[in-house]
């Protein structure tokens, strides 16, 4: 196991940390250590400005996706006893189907000529399409925010599961409202998994590739699409760097909620 | 009050869930060129289009040795591994968990760019077996996980007893401990298996000549005209499914089995 | 045990189903292993013909094995990063053969050697100048060939655009075509600005850049493929672009609005793309058989309807006019083989990190 692991991952990562150091002059590789990758990526506001669109967007969407996301995780566990591993089922099944063609509908959905404007468009409502349903900001929260709500729904509910009702139950005899007790009680309760919901919908939306390509306006490029570029123009030197720096990102996202995040806590 | 409002959003979240995919299905019926409305009538032909689809076939069959493989490898790496990492303490143990962890949770296409230099660098051609590799890094946690969780609740003193018997660990294993971490090594087989059919990013890194299925599918959405990608995706759609029910139906029939043994699920 | 479903529980409902379906397909072939040989075609998807690669299996044995590329550059850059020795044939655009050739990738072919192609194509493109070595062999069997100027939505847009100025025009915001084939925007800035579109230095790179990113804030999204901009074309959501005259015409037959077509003043570039030998491929004769089965006239009159652009090969092109199809090789200029010859063809430039690193930041820029 050790060695698949160190093989297939460690190394991996060992290489492309080695590659942000070597540049490439007209798809050759030059094999001299430099720092210019770096030096490159800081230079000018071009890099990093991606990368804050890339990590900005992502909170805000985790942000969005756990509100979400909760009262639905809340809702198969309180509400539907006996459905419950079916509409658990229909959860999982929702992100079993392919990431590439649901972000394909996503854009049949709310193009010019999608559903909502041409829905619209009947009931006479508005009388050209709403340009600001796709390709906009609001069409990238949209849609990533539905990347990652299974997950984390599927996070939450597991934690939700795990908590003691009967708390709940005795903070209504105490005579505390629903809002009082989910303050106090339910939400204290779940926060590990609520944490590890985060970093764990936090990650991913990092490294989207393809959502903000498909569903992006011109001015929300974010850095997977912008390494991948990278890599095609055999820019390899100035892709890895900027993989490794997003490495680093993410590792210290992982790290920081650590506590909730080991295996110990699978035990009942 | 709460509890209607509650139900209502628990509705909603589930359409919203849905609707793309609702979308796809119904425009793999749209006699229509562009997956739009309005919709212009009802037809079978994309469907019989990917009948003829021999790139198609050709992607599929890469999909599924791909998948195959990897599902044989991760399940087993993933089950061993499983092991020393519930029953045992030793130094480093968080450090192996922390690198259990990792490679599930690292961002696709960081995992891609790593494998593609590594690859490179060892002037490795892209092959499937390129793709395997990249599949299984990122699949074995999620089967050593779920694993796990049924060696967690495990009854050791079975295992002793049977030791007591006179039985040797090779066969204490195979006739006690193998059959009640099935359902899990079983699991873990089934999802390593469908997360290994839809993943894109890694394998658009890493493949070479043999292109799967998800490359196939971008491949098309990219270049090609092609309303069969919606009667694909509902035919997707529809064995993903069929593949849970059976699941499902299945361990519900083991687990009551098992329990009708009287032994511990 | 609680009754409440845990995660670990339902994945463990997650079934045998899956094991035995795994264990199931990997004996199973979707054809019978062929006897006579394969060809590994990396090759643009619009080539590609379901029944064209049926019918040449069915006559030969052969297998062709389609691997899909995006774009020269990446092409190019794919092949350096992991080994031409895969493939048997490849394709590429202008005068992008010549850097194939310069790195030794490629073997030159003799073009009436091709039984097809002696026959069924046009004189004028057995014979383009840049693709020539000495002793007469071409780098690269052509096959289709168009100019990229604008097309434009009649409806929307009344007069006929001349210059490239219109893509910058503010009137048009959010209206205008902007795809991520970065090869076919810098010749806009570059003709605007008066620079060679594939020599700009640094320096007009920095200023190519700029009209881009213009341009870029004019357009809805960065378009991923002929696929994405159709749609966008039909739907009226972009009224203009850069493309050719076939593909106005597609987004008419795909129930869009009436498009024009209009070569810029400031000039234009153009491609011819074709199929490349790798040099030392194993399945060279099978690869040679390939490329003559795709030069037969049936299979170019099929891909040339769809694909709706300049063809090299007259007999499909005769073959499309006794069809009834006479309008449509007109508008696509597929008689006027002369005309390709007066393109500048699109070519790698010699300083190609410094275009990856100023398209870098066209993309970046917000």
């Amino acid at each position: 196991m050790a060695v698949v692991q160190v093989g297939l991952f460690v190394l991996p990562m060992a290489i492309m940390f080695l590659y942000s150091f070597w540049t490439t002059r007209n798809f050759q590789i030059v094999p001299t250590f430099t720092l210019d990758n770096y030096r490159a990526f800081f230079e000018s506001w071009t890099y990093p400005r991606v990368l804050l669109r890339t990590l900005g967007t992502a909170v805000v969407i985790t942000a969005a996706t756990l509100v979400l996301a909760y009262p639905l995780a809340y809702f198969i566990v309180r509400y539907t006893r006996r459905w419950q591993k079916v509409l658990l089922a229909a959860v999982v099944l929702s992100f079993w189907t392919s990431g590439l063609l649901r972000a394909y509908a996503w854009m049949a959905v709310l193009g010019h000529g999608g559903i909502i404007n041409k829905g619209l468009r009947a009931l006479g409502l508005i009388d050209a399409p709403l340009p600001f349903l796709l390709y906009s900001p609001f069409s990238v929260v949209l849609v990533m925010t539905y990347f990652s709500l299974p997950f984390a729904v599927v996070a939450i509910h597991s934690s939700l599961e795990k908590m003691d009702w009967a708390l709940l139950d005795a903070a209504a005899d105490l005579g505390a409202r629903p809002l009082g007790a989910f303050w106090h009680v339910t939400l204290p309760q779940t926060l590990p998994g609520v944490v590890s919901a985060a970093a764990l919908t936090f990650v991913p939306l990092v490294g989207m590739f393809f959502v903000p390509l498909l569903v992006g306006g011109p001015t929300s490029v974010m850095i997977a699409p912008l390494i991948a570029n990278q890599m095609q123009a055999f820019q390899l030197g100035l892709g890895a760097a900027m993989s490794f720096i997003v490495a680093l990102i993410v590792l210290a996202a992982l790290a920081l909620p650590w506590r909730y995040l080991d295996l110990g806590r699978l035990e009942r | 009050m709460a509890r209607r409002l509650l139900i209502g959003y628990g509705v909603l979240g589930f359409v919203f869930l849905y609707l793309p995919i609702a979308f796809l299905v119904l425009f793999s019926f749209n006699d229509n060129i562009i997956p739009s409305l309005p919709f212009r009538g009802f037809t079978l032909r994309w469907y019989r289009e990917l009948g003829f689809d021999f790139v198609l076939h050709d992607a599929l069959y890469n999909s599924l040795v791909v998948a195959s493989i990897t599902t044989v490898t991760s399940t087993l790496v993933g089950t061993l591994a499983a092991f020393p990492l519930v029953r045992c303490t030793f130094a480093l143990k968080r450090a192996a968990q922390a690198m259990t962890i990792v490679p599930m949770v690292i961002p696709h296409f960081l995992m891609g760019v790593a494998l593609l230099l590594f690859f490179a660098f060892l002037r490795l051609p892209l092959s499937r077996l390129t793709i395997v590799l990249g599949h299984v890094v990122f699949t074995v946690p999620f089967a050593i996980l779920i694993v796990s969780t049924r060696l967690y609740g495990f009854d050791r003193s079975l295992e002793r007893a049977a030791g007591d018997l006179g039985a040797t660990p090779a066969r204490v294993f195979w006739h006690v401990t193998l059959p009640l971490i099935l359902p899990g090594v079983i699991g873990a087989a089934l999802f390593v298996f469908t997360l290994s059919m839809d993943e894109f990013l890694i394998t658009f890194f890493v493949s070479g000549q043999k292109g799967t299925l998800t490359m196939y599918i971008w491949s098309l959405l990219k270049d090609g005209i092609a309303p069969r990608v919606n009667a694909l995706a509902s035919v997707l759609l529809a064995a993903s499914f069929v593949l849970l029910l059976v699941g499902g139906w299945l361990l519900e029939r083991g687990a009551a089995w098992h329990s009708a043994q009287g032994r511990t699920p | 045990m609680s009754t409440a479903m845990s995660r670990r529980e339902f994945l463990g409902r997650a079934a045998l189903a899956g094991g035995a379906l795994a264990g199931a397909t990997v004996g199973v072939s979707p054809r019978p292993a062929a006897a006579a040989g394969t060809v590994n075609w990396l090759a643009w998807g619009g080539h590609v013909e379901p029944q064209g690669i049926k019918s040449f299996f069915d006559a030969s044995g052969i297998r062709v094995n389609h691997v899909g590329m995006s774009g020269n550059a990446e092409t190019f850059a794919k092949l350096k990063l992991s080994g031409a020795s895969q493939y048997d044939l490849f394709e590429a655009d202008g005068l992008w053969p010549v850097r194939y050739h310069q790195e030794g990738l490629i073997e030159p072919i003799q073009l009436d050697s091709i039984p097809n192609v002696a026959k069924n194509m046009y004189p004028e493109f057995k014979k383009i100048p840049a693709l020539q070595v000495p002793g007469g062999a071409a780098l690269m069997v052509p096959w289709g060939w168009n100019p990229t100027g604008l097309i434009y939505n009649k409806n929307k847009i009344k007069t006929a655009p001349t210059s490239y100025e219109v893509l910058l025009d503010r009137k048009y915001k959010g209206h205008v075509g902007f795809s991520d084939q970065h090869e076919f925007l810098w010749p806009v800035a570059a003709y605007l600005l008066g620079y060679d579109p594939f020599k700009m230095n640094k320096e007009q790179l920095n200023r190519a850049k700029d009209v881009l990113i213009q341009i870029k804030r004019n357009a809805p999204t960065i378009s991923k493929g002929w696929n994405e901009q159709l749609r966008l074309y039909v739907e009226e959501t972009v009224w203009i672009g850069m493309s050719s005259p076939g593909r106005a015409l597609t987004v008419q037959s795909s129930g869009g609005p009436a498009m024009g077509w209009e070569r810029p003043k400031e000039g234009y570039v153009g491609w011819i793309d074709g199929d490349m030998l790798v040099k030392g491929s194993p399945n060279r004769d099978a690869a040679l058989a390939w490329i003559n089965h795709i030069h037969s006239p049936e299979y170019v009159a099929t891909n040339f309807q769809r694909l709706q652009r300049g063809s090299v090969n007259r007999a499909g092109v005769e073959l499309l006019k006794s069809q009834g199809m006479g309008d449509m090789v007109r508008a696509n200029l597929m008689d006027q083989p002369e005309m390709a010859l007066k393109m500048r063809l699109i070519e790698a430039p010699a300083n190609q990190d410094e275009y990856a690193a100023a398209w870098n930041e066209v993309l970046a820029a917000s």
